[in-house]
């Protein structure tokens, strides 16, 4: 049964200035689905993580609520207008209730729903989605950053409904998702060759069969000494996985 | 700590080895006989006159030059740069110079591989000239940094002149063009700044779509490149996907805008030119 590990670690940057992490996470689960999202709130933006909290949480309420209209829809364009019309709406409607402008809620977004047999992804801006086919890693949703690194889409950008990237297609043999924010993609995915580090096929293997609180825990633990080296920036992962509920063994290092 | 399970460890050395994302600054700068001017220190007049640059100056010994106070200026930019830990390894620096023809006295790469470039006084002010092989040597950096796939910000070029451009006039207004549709296009941040008085600072606004140029407060080099390197510092440590938190209106330190539209000068805005 598919189960997802989310975590969201502040980067140092945000630390020293007292911002707060801008990176969030949500999973959503029914009996025969499972929708995950992740958003990076842009950094200049006043209130960007309340605007990420709402669009993962909207986005995985849509594809939880019309998957199979949306699967079954021939043309992409018009779920994908869809979606970002909604997801606008939503954000306009928490803005306005807290009194801040649309544009201080930008974030980019990523997001994979899994239903039966079938997936679809989504992706405005940066970050990654990648998976694990068989016994390979690749990468399914490349980082939107047009020329430069520092500049990207969001939800909020007049022109998302252009680089909004949408994807389905039957399950196959792929049995994990990866979606990462750019902070985790500065160590975790290597640019020159668009490809993911080698480890996430155990660290796939291990959330298949250990409870999530512990992968997570674990995770969030690693993450925030190992990869603060590389970066400043938040740094946030989803693993979505088709394991097992509940532990058969426990790999330990003794 | 607690144990982290070996599956779900992650170390330094699993991790992907991604170069660091790159800023690059181009400095083109006038080295035309009228930078050897000598603006203040200890000067003695001899009596003697030159031309210089098609203007007639009186020759005197000792004294600091502009030059003098640029050169010390370009020390201080390398030594800032060298000593902050995101610019050492982010910043690439480029100096082309003109006079008489434009020459690159050091291509791009980063200060620890780099000599500070010593200036020499020239002839004419060859500026089109200089600000097309700036910008040639901008887009082949690029394009190094897109084969080896290494990620890079909006590069800066920051263009010095204390007089009027006099080589050739169809490669200058080559030169305008091509910046102007650069900065259009969102591929360019250009600082054109006049020195001193003769500076032709209408021409130098024609550089940019919005008109503007930069009057350096008297020869205010050590303030003008203490403000470059701190933007190029804010630019190395700013994370991906997010502007970097720079300091237009700082701009005021060391210099004041001038409007092609007004023809005056007035206080530097809080946006970048």
């Amino acid at each position: 049964m598919w189960k997802a590990a989310q975590l969201a670690v502040q980067g140092e940057g945000h630390c020293t200035s007292g911002t707060p992490c801008q990176d969030k996470t949500y999973v959503l689960k029914s009996e025969d689905a499972i929708v995950v999202a992740l958003a990076d709130g842009a950094g200049s933006a006043k209130h960007s993580e309340i605007g990420a909290e709402c669009v993962t949480q909207t986005v995985c309420r849509l594809l939880m609520e019309n998957f199979d209209r949306y699967f079954e829809t021939e043309y992409a364009a018009s779920v994908a207008t869809e979606l970002l019309t909604k997801l606008q709406e939503e954000l306009s409607l928490v803005a306005s209730n807290g009194g801040y402008e649309f544009r201080d809620m930008a974030s980019t977004l990523l997001a994979v729903a899994v239903k039966d047999e079938r997936f679809m992804t989504m992706h405005i801006g940066d970050g990654v989605i990648g998976g694990l086919k068989g016994d390979r890693l690749l990468v399914m949703s490349l980082p939107d950053n047009g020329e430069f690194i520092n500049v990207t889409t969001f939800v909020t950008s007049p022109d998302a409904i252009s680089h909004l990237r949408l994807d389905k297609g039957e399950l196959e043999d792929i049995s994990a998702f990866i979606l990462m924010s750019d902070g985790t993609a500065e160590g975790m995915y290597q640019r020159g060759t668009q490809s993911l580090i080698p480890a996430f096929e155990r660290l796939i293997h291990a959330t298949k069969i250990m409870p999530i609180v512990e992968v997570e825990e674990q995770l969030r633990e690693n993450m925030r000494d190992t990869l603060c080296k590389v970066t400043m920036d938040d740094c946030s992962l989803i693993l979505l996985v088709d394991g097992v509920e509940s532990v058969l063994e426990t790999v330990s290092s003794d | 700590m607690e144990k982290i399970n070996d599956y779900l460890r992650i170390r330094i050395e699993d991790l992907g080895n991604n170069p660091t994302t790159r800023v690059a600054i181009c400095l083109c700068l006038d080295v035309s006989g009228s930078m050897a001017s000598v603006e203040g220190g200890d000067f003695v007049f001899t009596g003697r006159k030159i031309v210089i640059d098609g203007k007639e100056a009186e020759i005197v010994t000792g004294g600091r030059s502009r030059l003098d106070e640029l050169q010390d200026g370009i020390r201080l930019f390398y030594e800032s740069i060298m000593n902050d830990k995101f610019s050492r390894s982010a910043a690439e620096i480029c100096v082309v110079t003109f006079d008489d023809e434009a020459k690159c006295l050091v291509d791009f790469a980063n200060v620890y591989r780099q000599e500070v470039p010593v200036l020499k006084v020239g002839g004419i002010t060859s500026m089109g000239e200089g600000v097309n092989l700036a910008l040639d040597l901008l887009e082949q950096r690029k394009s190094e940094f897109k084969a080896k796939g290494v990620s890079y910000h909006q590069p800066w070029l920051v263009l010095m002149t204390d007089g009027e451009p006099n080589g050739n006039e169809t490669v200058l207004r080559q030169a305008m063009a091509r910046t102007n549709q650069m900065i259009n296009d969102k591929k360019l941040t250009l600082f054109p700044i006049g020195i001193g008085k003769d500076a032709n600072l209408a021409t130098l606004a024609k550089f940019t779509p919005k008109g503007n140029a930069i009057k350096l407060r008297g020869i205010n080099f050590k303030d003008m490149f203490e403000w470059l390197s701190a933007s190029v510092e804010q630019i190395s440590q700013s994370t991906m996907g997010e502007r970097a938190n720079i300091n237009p209106k700082a701009i005021n330190n060391w210099g004041e805008k001038y409007s092609l539209k007004t023809g005056k000068t007035e206080p530097w805005p809080d946006e970048l030119p």
